[in-house]
């Protein structure tokens, strides 16, 4: 059982980090957050099948940390900004990537998805990764509907600044 | 635009955002992350965080609800099974029963709240990580505070109605609504803090904590070089992190109750993100009766303020 969920973890890990970053836009607390969860999920591994069913549940849990997280964060910061004339800098948790603000597409690519909110930014990330709109809409605890308003906005915004990238240049 | 034209638009989105994901994927060097998940497995069920200070995941601490009932369940078993209690364990649970009594009636005490950042904690740039000093006013579970944080002065509150509200200034006022259980976790848990009431304090606050009665100063105590003398007669109650429990804000605790059975000091040792942020220390300075006025925000607002209203958002469970 050990040797079944090790190799889930290995194979489970990566992504799950990649895409906990690409919501919370930085690395270390991705890596915080996606512990947090597979050591949740851990501790009720003789519950779940873990090496067969863990990688929904997981990805729900990434999900709704890093959207919790995220939330959190904008609240905190939203406080610190109540006081106009405070004179500190406000730390950004910003990645490489985008404070290099380069033209290539991956780069851009990255950008665009952090300038989504990160309901929005989960909701396309969890579909191209091939989750169905049910299977989102559950890790979300969202309506179905909600879920494709939601991708489909993401994909509009995406397109929008996206279209130089583009080969069907949207008008 | 058509509909097959849109259609094709958005499946190159799609991969383009797959292929920025699996680019991702690649990118991040996670050989050392997957070790370290992979070397927690050889025990069949992890064992939870032993401390805060060591939790990796102490920024999660369970709901409300449950603490509620758990810490319910802590008390009818000390009460009615305290043959397997320590009598120090009984002995704070009917200290902390007496002083509910008394917080429960209609008297408004004043606190003066200091907070103390750990050296290795606070950056000297951010002043809400920095040294606060609040005066805190609570009456039941309503309080209200006025805090200098900094160069910054903010007043805050939690009205009649439960309702929680913050003003940075006389000229702007923001109404947070939503109950207790609809609030975020750290603003519920800074709310129960603040109303300094104890059932609310044991039951959200210190839930994951044994609570013990102490007489005079323990050894552990001394060595914590903050805490001046208690007065004479009075009961100290410590609270320490339960085995196997963590806690995302505190470390332990330390509840020091007057011959009335009213709470004069509390301190809380706290951390953050495992590492120690401070100690907050409660003193009572003040015992009077001002008003229910005082608890709500319009009291402390010009009469042409702007008042924003903010509806937090539940937040979602990470792990079913």
């Amino acid at each position: 059982m050990t040797d079944e969920l090790s190799a889930w973890i290995t194979e489970s890990a990566p992504r799950a980090l990649a895409y906990a970053v690409s919501l919370v836009r930085n690395v270390s607390v991705a890596e915080d957050l996606v512990q947090d969860c597979y050591q949740r999920l851990l501790t009720k591994s003789e519950v779940y099948d873990l090496p067969r069913e863990g990688t929904k549940l997981l990805f729900k849990a990434v999900t709704n940390a890093s959207i919790n997280w995220t939330q959190r964060e904008a609240k905190s910061r939203s406080l610190q900004t109540l006081q106009n004339d405070a004179d500190f800098p406000v730390e950004k948790n910003e990645l490489p990537l985008q404070a290099a603000a380069s033209r290539e597409l991956g780069d851009a690519v990255g950008i665009a998805l952090g300038e989504l909110p990160v309901e929005q930014r989960a909701v396309i990330e969890l579909h191209v990764m091939g989750n169905s709109t049910s299977e989102i809409a559950t890790m979300l605890e969202l309506t179905a509907e909600n879920v494709r308003v939601l991708r489909h906005r993401a994909r509009k915004q995406l397109a929008s600044k996206l279209r130089p990238f583009l080969e069907n240049d949207i008008k | 635009m058509t509909d097959e034209r849109k259609h094709s638009d958005f499946d190159e989105i799609d991969d383009l955002v797959r292929n920025h994901l699996d680019e991702q994927t690649l990118r991040f060097e996670t050989t050392a992350f997957v070790d370290r998940l992979v070397g927690q497995l050889p025990k069949p069920q992890l064992p939870k965080p032993q401390s805060a200070e060591s939790s990796p995941s102490s920024r999660s601490w369970g709901s409300p609800l449950v603490w509620s009932v758990t810490t319910a369940l802590g008390f009818v078993i000390a009460f009615l099974i305290g043959r397997s209690i320590s009598p120090s364990q009984i002995q704070a649970a009917t200290i902390l029963r007496d002083v509910s009594e008394v917080h429960t009636q209609p008297m408004d005490r004043c606190y003066d709240v200091h907070f103390a950042p750990d050296p290795a904690y606070w950056n000297e740039r951010n002043p809400f990580t920095g040294p606060s000093d609040t005066v805190l006013w609570t009456r039941g579970d309503r309080f209200w505070a006025d805090a200098t944080v900094g160069k910054i002065r903010l007043v805050y509150g939690r009205d009649g109605q439960g309702k929680v509200w913050v003003s940075p200034d006389r000229s702007t006022g923001i109404q947070i609504y939503g109950s207790d259980e609809e609030l975020p976790e750290d603003i519920a848990m800074f709310v129960a803090i603040n109303s300094m009431t104890v059932p609310s304090l044991i039951e959200n606050v210190l839930a994951d904590f044994d609570l013990r009665a102490d007489g005079p100063l323990s050894e552990d105590a001394t060595k914590r070089s903050d805490i001046s003398q208690s007065g004479m007669g009075n009961s100290v109650i410590w609270a320490t992190l339960k085995p196997g429990r963590s806690h995302s804000l505190i470390s332990s605790a330390l509840l020091e109750v007057d011959e009335t059975d009213t709470l004069v000091r509390l301190i809380l040792w706290t951390v953050d993100k495992g590492e120690p942020r401070g100690v907050v220390s409660f003193t009572l300075v003040n015992t009077d009766e001002i008003g229910d006025e005082q608890y709500q925000l319009t009291a402390h607002l010009d009469p042409d303020a702007e008042i924003r209203v903010h509806r937090p958002k539940r937040e979602k469970n990470e792990v079913q």
